[in-house]
């Protein structure tokens, strides 16, 4: 057998971890801890073997420098299979939404479009849980998995630091478990539907995984890429705020972006960070991406170009465009009415501000 | 051993394939048995129960699948078609298509570590009715003969993407072998041929919309639903709801879905009454609080005990017979399927609403027989089943070659093998007597 030239984490660790262009997804762990190989783990945002004896562990089969999404194998193959053929990838539809829920209206970021959508996947019962992102004490952003509509609230709002969403993907058998035990419906762990919701990058991952039809991103049934200019290190960001604003990463409440970074604390008093300041912070490998709009998705879903309220959605797939069509159809979400004197050039105006948007990102 | 030097090919190894070949290699007469599966049985293999006497089919049919794989005289190839026939009876010469199974047959121990250790996922089972899916790596069912895995060269990543080979790696007895290429394998000296290429069913090339197929979860097939109901199944023999996993309380049958019918299949499906009601008992037995309503247009049971099995079905069973004819199948917000109907027997549309409804669809000629028949040159009749004389009901229409079971009409097992008999003895008078 000729696996000579098969590349391993070893080169992963060169090429991607210690050139600090990990994204800290989690594909590699979620991958390799699933087949129970025992071999890598993540350590404050870094994949590492677990100790210098898993070394042997190692069966050398490649995936985890495959499905990377900061590497080059597999890119081309999955442009083709996403039709990706520009900067902002495959569009079918592309408009501005809110939510039509008057109690995501309050918690949610702009259009609070993607917490709507997990609503109506649970309500219909089209998926059996979602990987989303929470809040720890500390303003950490922590993977979640949710079983329930009613434990969406939490995870509402934007994250500006990153959250490995793919890791929890490793402990696969165990969420089958839980919910096999609470579904009578499904006989088989393969049937699970979990719906994704990531940054470009995480993205990008998951449909390499399932370009390759592997597990644990098999059960994946539907992939929602989030806008992304840039993300910040966890510590960097917090030690920032706290000689910025004197708020301990405990008291905050919320922060946002609108030219400059606000940051909102538990008290409701709100404190305004100029962006320049926070430069140091944007982990490395944002520096060189340059996807802003979530190529590799179903459909993707931001703020940018869309009026204050409003979150803009691309839809890339059938699949994601026959979803938003369900949400719009059943009052769900409701469309942004675009006013009348500006209906022609309304769309190409906003792609082509999705497009200076991914040429700043790329810039910087 | 001049006289037995040629030998008979027999294409299909479903249970028509198996009992002709273990009827000539018990005369000493060498078989060759092509089936283009991976694994023997056919569609029997797959069944739970057999009519009229509620036989566990696959207990029946095990030990004549082992007995063909290890029979000195019946040679197997499977995932294997016939790609050229020359020559006449008593001296064809044929070219298999072998397809690579990259798993090497005679080494491999069916320990499944490959399929353990394969990550790929979302392999559709054919013979769980594509109710389950599967490794790259893998057998369609436990006690599979060949006992052998077999490697999906579809999804494989290490075939389509050069990395992985994880299954080689684990394979203890060192059985997979990626190196393996689809390959021609020349067969002379054939004595003649036997066609038993078996059937295969509307729902492989009609999208059934009328009935709500594909769109409702509790609308499914027969044989869906005798996955269903086998303890070897998906569901482990517990039958319930696939939209909600609900235990049903009422089932609903419908008969003759594409057959009898001048818009579709003009012909009888001949099986679907019995086996219908055959359905509706094992139901029965698993959950006595069971009803079961069969919507037929005439009830045909012409066979030994057949019409006492019916019977058995409306005085024990708790099946209800329903004369009418099925205008469509919606759902309610729950799911659950309510059929409308015309009642014969009140000539009123009526409505029912049912937990699972079950359709008794067609069968029709197996995928490829065009091909095969254009191969061989013999004739089809006008639904594309092999031409038969009523009175040579084994013969077709070339001197040498034989059929049987449900390549030439659909009929039931026990039929089945006898035709398989009666084509292995015509095909035995070619070799020896001939």
């Amino acid at each position: 057998m000729g696996l000579v030239d098969v590349k391993t984490f070893r080169n992963l660790e060169e090429d991607v971890i210690s050139v600090n262009r990990c994204c800290a997804c989690g594909a590699c762990i979620a991958y390799c801890e699933n087949q129970a190989f025992n071999v890598i783990e993540m350590e404050n945002y870094i994949p590492k073997f677990k100790t210098d004896k898993s070394v042997e562990n190692c069966k050398e089969c490649g995936y985890c420098y495959y499905i990377c999404p900061q590497t080059e194998p597999l890119l081309d193959q999955l442009k083709e299979t996403h039709l990706v053929k520009d900067e902002l990838g495959n569009i079918i539809n592309a408009f501005a939404a809110r939510t039509t829920n008057t109690k995501i209206k309050e918690v949610g970021q702009d259009g609070g479009i993607v917490s709507t959508l997990l609503t109506y996947l649970f309500d219909t019962n089209n998926i059996d849980a979602a990987i989303v992102s929470e809040y720890d004490d500390n303003f950490k952003p922590i993977p979640k998995i949710i079983y329930s509509k009613d434990d969406l609230v939490k995870s509402a709002g934007t994250r500006y630091s990153i959250s490995s969403n793919i890791l929890p993907l490793k402990d696969l058998t165990q969420i089958a478990e839980d919910i096999i035990s609470q579904k009578k419906r499904i006989y088989d762990a393969d049937q699970l539907r979990i719906a994704f919701i990531g940054t470009p990058c995480q993205c990008r991952a998951i449909s390499k995984m399932k370009l390759l039809h592997i597990k644990p991103a098999h059960v994946i049934s539907i992939v929602i890429g989030l806008f992304c200019f840039e993300n910040f290190d966890y510590d960097k960001l917090m030690d920032t705020l706290r000689s910025k604003t004197q708020r301990n990463p405990s008291d905050i409440k919320k922060t946002n972006i609108k030219k400059n970074f606000f940051v909102t604390s538990k008290d409701d008093s709100v404190k305004e960070v100029n962006i320049k300041d926070l430069d140091d912070a944007v982990r490395n490998h944002c520096h060189e991406c340059d996807d802003f709009v979530g190529r590799f998705s179903d459909l993707s879903i931001g703020a940018s170009g869309a009026p204050t309220g409003y979150s803009m959605i691309l839809t890339r797939t059938e699949k994601g465009r026959s979803l938003i069509d369900s949400l719009l159809a059943t009052g769900y979400i409701e469309r942004y009415i675009i006013p009348a004197d500006q209906i022609s050039e309304w769309q190409p105006k906003k792609i082509n501000w999705l497009k200076k948007m991914t040429s700043l990102k790329v810039k910087k | 051993m001049v006289i037995n030097s040629r030998s008979v090919l027999i294409i299909g190894a479903g249970i028509a394939g198996i009992q002709a070949a273990l009827d000539l290699g018990d005369m000493g007469i060498k078989v060759h048995l092509i089936e283009k599966n991976p694994v023997i049985g056919g569609k029997m293999a797959q069944l739970d129960k057999t009519f009229p006497t509620l036989d566990c089919s696959i207990c029946i049919l095990a030990p004549k699948l082992s007995e063909c794989y290890r029979h000195p005289n019946i040679t197997l190839y499977t995932l294997s078609e016939v790609n050229n026939v020359e020559g006449t009876i008593g001296n064809f010469t044929v070219d298999i298509l072998k397809h690579a199974r990259y798993v090497k047959e005679d080494v491999c121990t069916n320990c499944g570590d490959c399929a353990s250790v394969c990550p790929v996922r979302g392999v559709p089972n054919y013979f769980d009715a594509n109710l389950k899916t599967m490794a790259a790596a893998y057998i369609p069912f436990p006690s599979a003969v060949p006992p052998v895995y077999i490697i999906d060269k579809n999804t494989c990543v290490y075939l389509n993407y050069g990395i992985c080979g994880l299954c080689a790696k684990a394979c203890g007895a060192e059985a997979i072998d990626f190196s393996q290429k689809d390959e021609i394998l020349e067969i002379n000296n054939v004595g003649c041929i036997i066609v038993a290429s078996g059937y295969g069913l509307l729902e492989d090339v009609s999208p059934l919309t009328n009935y709500g197929y594909g769109k409702y979860k509790n609308v499914v097939t027969a044989l869906e639903f005798e996955r269903l109901i086998c303890a070897s199944g998906p569901l482990e023999g517990h039958l319930k709801r696939l939209s909600d996993g609900r235990d049903p309380k009422k089932l609903a049958f419908l008969q003759c879905i594409g057959s009898r019918s001048d818009r579709d299949k003009k012909y009888c499906s001949s099986i679907c009454c019995m086996y219908t009601t055959k359905a509706a008992m094992i139901s029965y037995e698993h959950n006595n609080d069971l009803e079961s309503y069969v919507f037929y247009i005439d009830m045909r049971a012409g066979g030994k005990g057949f019409q006492t099995f019916l019977r058995r079905g409306s005085d024990e069973y708790n099946i209800k017979y329903i004369k009418s004819k099925i205008s469509y199948i919606d759902v309610d917000e729950d799911d659950t399927p309510i059929i409308t109907y015309e009642d014969y027997d009140t000539s009123e549309i009526k409505q029912m609403k049912v937990d699972l409804a079950v359709l008794a669809t067609c069968i029709i000629p197996s995928q490829g027989i065009e091909k095969l028949a254009d191969i061989l040159g013999i004739e089809l009749n006008n639904y594309n089943f092999v031409k038969t004389n009523p009175f040579l009901p084994v013969e077709t229409s070339v001197e040498g070659i034989f059929t049987c079971g449900c390549a030439r009409e659909p009929m039931d097992i026990p039929r089945s093998v006898a035709e398989a008999s009666g084509a292995a003895a015509r095909a035995a008078e070619v070799i020896k007597g001939g």
